[in-house]
């Protein structure tokens, strides 16, 4: 379902939340191995104490971070590129021949711009896909016409017409002569390179074969400069694709392009009129969706598996439901509503189908499709009361308060937690109880184990012990009342919340969970983990979270800052 | 315009011709008229330890289930009741290698130090990082594509299993400190890899796409040494291009590393369930059909194939007596229904522990009769190299580094001693992991500038000299 385009630019202001005392960078929460993660990944500094490399209280709101020059397309990247460089319909689906990427750790998204290279065997793929779609697409002489300049009578003229425009999508920016010259050899020599192909249309194939295949294409390379100031201005060539590869995940389309031919992408206002413009495309579907897939992790969703032992009742194509329904709410919520982070998370409405509407317990005739609903205030609110993250966090049979209190920890408050030390020896087993109490006594009985459970995962993680493993919601455990209730600690003092309902609230009015998210928002955009040189950006776009500003108004303030204009002037060691 | 393989087959073009599997290889192996075949290790990965004996607290006194029963030579009563026994028609050309111990380095999680450790024999790039750790060094499986693959061809990476999860999936190979490899996930893939993208099973048109693809890859290695001569390239961009640029091949592939059409939709069989224990380890024997391709046809001298992430917490087992899934393998392992210390009791489940030990074994032997089918004028390809079954723990619920299995099958062409259980450095507690890839290294062919065994691989305050009782 293809849902209405976002309104941007917020006048709603909700209800006022305080200004913490603390920063998130300073927080210290307890003696055990959790704290929160600074942008190196590493423990905390003490308040006061001046171990960072930058001071981010002199940093300018938008100053740039070194940065790699040569950020390879992510795969997703590579199939939106592919569809949208060859106008096809729909993408090819050829990077499931590819090798996944292997995992950066301690970043949440595909994207990490240094991480991400070409080896022996993705060099291959490349090369197979490039030949499969040059073949598929001169093959369809519709499909080629769709790429062809007008036929003028002359091959070699129409061939030179055809690098030139095909080639400036392709790079994401004019050919130079030079390069112009070696594609056209390349095209004379395909005239003759096939088994299956002749003339004109083999030389074309040769063309598309080589442009997929090139660094200029499989990159988004940034090569200016020249230095203004303190900072390198990009080019409006390179401030396209930047644009269009974090709004759209994909290639400049031809409105962004003539934008910077004429001239129109070169003010923070031009790159605001084009952003949203980008968002309003179904285009920013998958880029708007995607970040939130990753950060809340719901290729874990396709994972839930409860006992059907258990849970009799649930529908086979319960994973798959869950997974869909929770990427639709994310869809209505942040592009057909411009919801806010506060909403994300204090949101009842959910959308339902078949498989889903007796888990929430919904009443009502429903099928395949899913339909938008309002579920109980008193059961429900967020995504986090929603049963993707429920049912993805909890055994086959059991919730699993550690699993859901280390999610919203890490994920949503960026307090970074330690592994666990090995060799703690197992407690004995609690035959009664619930379960609740049997992770209490399992986790909170010894010190070494207490200090990080006892703080900061139990309080957080009980809160929901109102949901069973598939989600359902409950109020009884093991014969026993449901106790939810706990005193998780937020922006620096404990808060007493009697169930995740009320966890909600807090974490839509707690600056350290919009400060976080900010912090999310900013790795994403630029593909790399957050730099002390961040925080004054982090810093105002959680301000505009906590004043009302939709998810999708915090992404253009992004682009709109000298830090997503400009390069740094200081390189990757 | 979604394409599956079969298109991306044609849009290649080009007739199928079928030559059957093994008379193709057996017809013209690499290493055919070599006066000794080099040898090649074939790395195959189990996580969360072994059924050894234990005491937990989950289940009290569990018995011994996988090593042998003494220390000796191999013979059917020795391995009788336990998961080698599935190995038992192979124990004349087995080495197995009982108390390897790992190093205790702080990766913060014990999956993490056995997983990352495994081939590398490093630390961690930081400590304490749990599940989002790094080794901190070359894995061998790397490092001997690197030194001894003909035409700087890279080594293969396999993985079957859920991507992502505990420690990423994917793993256990590495390129270099904290420069993790990406693996393939699929045996078409990855044959395909073998064949520079061609599926051809014939050379009757190998001229003209040589030529294109000769002509492309000129156009992007002058694009990306251009790239690489701008001054302000920053060491991390360089690398990167530098690997890109090295990794561009001009495709030559012999007849040797192809297969018939039909075989390639065996390849393509691969199921979907990526959390089903059958279809994972039914992709892992696919992915030992490419293996033994691989080295049987010079392509490589190393392959690592590494089934489920860090610990394996997504994938189902079968018990075969009952005929349904088990609780997940990390379950299984901790003996409860938890990636933890919480979490209910299951009960039996260090006999379900076996029966998926049991189940790895019969897959590493799926790998072992493949490799002795290829024969050459020395003998099997089995004889001529290794293949290495390995585990990241000893047991299961404490994650224990010591006594992690080692079973290796093929002598590398004389160098290991075979029909043998031994127990290394005298059953003493020290870190003897390094000392043991040292070994395996040194087998594969691995030499020191000076032509000695390497000593060098790992961490350099670890012992790493070679095992001279694992020696013929």
């Amino acid at each position: 379902m293809r849902l209405s385009t976002p309104r941007l630019g917020f006048s709603r202001r909700p209800r006022p939340v305080p200004r913490a005392r603390w920063s998130l960078a300073f927080l210290s929460l307890c003696a055990c191995t959790a704290g929160i993660v600074d942008p190196d990944g590493k423990a905390p500094a003490p308040s006061g104490a001046s171990n960072t490399v930058v001071d981010s209280r002199t940093v300018p709101v938008g100053t740039p971070a070194p940065a790699g020059r040569f950020a390879r397309l992510t795969h997703t990247q590579w199939e939106n590129s592919v569809r949208d460089l060859l106008r096809l319909s729909e993408t090819p689906g050829l990077s499931q021949t590819f090798p996944s990427d292997a995992r950066s750790a301690g970043y949440a998204f595909d994207n990490d711009q240094v991480a991400l290279e070409v080896d022996q065997v993705l060099a291959g793929a490349y090369a197979s896909a490039a030949e499969a779609l040059a073949a598929r697409v001169t093959g369809d002489a519709a499909q080629l016409a769709r790429l062809l300049p007008p036929d003028t009578g002359n091959d070699q003229e129409r061939a030179r017409a055809f690098i030139s425009v095909f080639g400036e999508r392709a790079f994401r920016r004019p050919l130079e002569t030079a390069e112009l010259d070696a594609y056209a050899k390349l095209f004379e020599l395909g005239k003759g390179a096939y088994e299956d192909a002749s003339g004109f249309t083999a030389g074309v194939r040769m063309l598309i074969e080589a442009f997929l295949r090139s660094p200029f294409f499989l990159y988004r390379v940034e090569s200016s400069t020249a230095a203004s100031g303190a900072t390198i201005p990009l080019s409006g060539y390179e401030l396209a694709q930047r644009l269009s590869f974090l709004l759209t995940n994909s290639i400049p389309d031809d409105a962004l392009l003539a934008a910077v031919r004429t001239g129109h992408l070169t003010s923070p206002s031009d790159v605001r009129r084009e952003a949203l413009r980008l968002l309003a495309t179904p285009k920013a579907h998958d880029a708007v969706v995607g970040f939130h897939d990753q950060l809340f992790e719901f290729e874990k969703y396709e994972n839930i598996n409860p006992s059907p032992r258990t849970y009799p009742n649930l529908s086979k194509t319960f994973a798959e439901s869950v997974l869909e329904s929770s990427r639709l709410f994310i869809e209505d919520l942040v592009l057909g509503q411009s919801g806010t982070f506060q909403e994300l998370m204090t949101s009842n409405q959910a959308f339902v189908n078949r498989d889903l509407a007796p888990v929430y317990g919904v009443s009502g005739n429903f099928g395949d499709e899913f339909v938008k609903v309002s579920l109980p205030e008193n059961q429900r609110r967020g995504i986090f009361n929603q049963l993707g993250f429920l049912a993805a966090n909890a055994t086959s049979t059991n919730p699993d308060p550690i699993h859901r209190g280390v999610f919203i920890a890490t994920r949503v408050l960026c307090i970074g937690i330690a592994a666990p030390p090995d060799g703690v020896p197992p407690l004995p087993p609690i035959q009664n109880g619930t379960n609740r109490e049997i992770v209490a006594n399992h986790t909170e009985s010894s010190p070494v184990c207490k200090a990080c459970h006892g703080t900061i995962i139990n309080p957080l993680g009980f809160t929901f012990e109102n949901y069973d493993a598939a989600g359902a919601y409950r109020t009884m455990d093991h014969g026993q009342p449901v106790d939810a209730h706990t005193a998780p600690s937020l922006d620096g003092e404990q808060r007493q919340v009697a169930n995740s309902l009320e966890l909600a609230d807090a974490l839509g009015q707690s600056r350290q969970a919009h400060e976080c998210f900010s912090s999310h928002l900013v790795e994403y955009a630029f593909g790399r983990k957050r730099s002390p040189v961040d925080e004054p950006l982090v810093t105002a776009l959680t301000d505009a979270s906590l004043e009302g500003a939709p998810i999708v108004e915090l992404m253009v303030r992004i682009v709109e800052s000298p830090a997503f204009l400009t390069r740094s002037t200081e390189e990757l060691p | 315009m979604k394409m599956n393989r079969r298109l991306v087959l044609q849009g290649i073009g080009g007739a199928l011709l079928g030559l059957p599997f093994l008379e193709s290889v057996r017809a013209r192996p690499a290493w055919a008229q070599a006066a000794a075949s080099p040898p090649f290790a074939i790395f195959f990965r189990q996580a969360n330890g072994v059924a050894a004996e234990q005491d937990t607290n989950e289940l009290g006194k569990e018995p011994e289930r996988f090593w042998p029963t003494a220390p000796g030579p191999l013979t059917a009563e020795t391995l009788a009741d336990r998961a080698l026994a599935e190995l038992a028609s192979y124990s004349d050309r087995l080495l197995v290698v009982g108390n390897v111990n790992m190093a205790n380095f702080n990766y913060g999680d014990g999956h993490a130090r056995g997983a990352l450790q495994l081939l590398t024999a490093r630390g961690p790039v930081e400590e304490g990082k749990g599940g989002d750790s790094e080794a901190n060094g070359e894995s061998l499986d790397h490092r001997i594509g690197r030194e001894l693959n003909p035409n700087g061809n890279d080594s293969l990476f396999l993985y079957t299993g859920r991507t992502g999860g505990w420690l990423g999936g994917p793993c256990i190979s590495y390129r270099g400190p904290g420069n993790r490899r990406s693996a393939i996930t699929d045996p078409f893939d990855a044959y395909q890899s073998l064949t520079g993208g061609s599926t051809q099973s014939s050379d009757s048109m190998p001229s003209r796409r040589s030529l294109r693809q000769r002509s492309i890859n000129d156009l992007v290695r002058s694009q990306l040494s251009g790239l690489l001569a701008r001054p302000e390239l920053s060491s991390t961009d360089r690398q990167r291009l530098d690997l890109h640029l090295s990794s561009l091949r001009d495709v030559e592939v012999s007849l040797a590393c192809r297969i018939d059409e039909a075989q390639q939709r065996a390849l393509e069989g691969a199921g979907d369930g990526l959390d089903d224990g059958d279809v994972v380890l039914a992709t892992a024997r696919l992915h030992m059909d490419v293996a033994a391709l691989a080295v049987a046809c010079g392509q490589t001298r190393s392959v690592a194939i590494q089934v489920g992430s860090g610990n394996d917490n997504s994938t189902r087992y079968r018990d075969p007596t009952t005929g349904s899934q088990m609780e997940n393998y990390h379950f299984i392992s901790h003996r409860r229904q938890s990636d933890g210390d919480s979490g209910n009791i299951i009960q039996g489940s260090d006999l379900l522990h076996h029966r998926i030990d049991v189940q790895f074994a019969q897959a590493f032997k799926h790998l072992l009769d493949k490799l002795a089918a290829y024969q050459l004028p020395t003998g099997s390809l089995l004889d001529a190299g290794m293949a290495i079954w390995v585990n990241d723990l000893g047991n299961g619920p404490a994650h224990g580094a010591r006594n992690c299995p080692v079973i290796i099958a093929g002598s590398a062409g004389g160098v290991l001693r075979q029909g043998q259980y031994i127990r290394i450095n005298g059953d003493s507690d020290e870190s003897n992991h390094a000392r043991v890839l040292n070994t395996i290294g040194s087998a594969a062919g691995l030499r020191k500038p000076d032509g000695n065994f390497i000593d060098d691989f790992g961490a350099p305050d670890k012992d790493r000299r070679v095992l001279d009782e694992l020696l013929a």
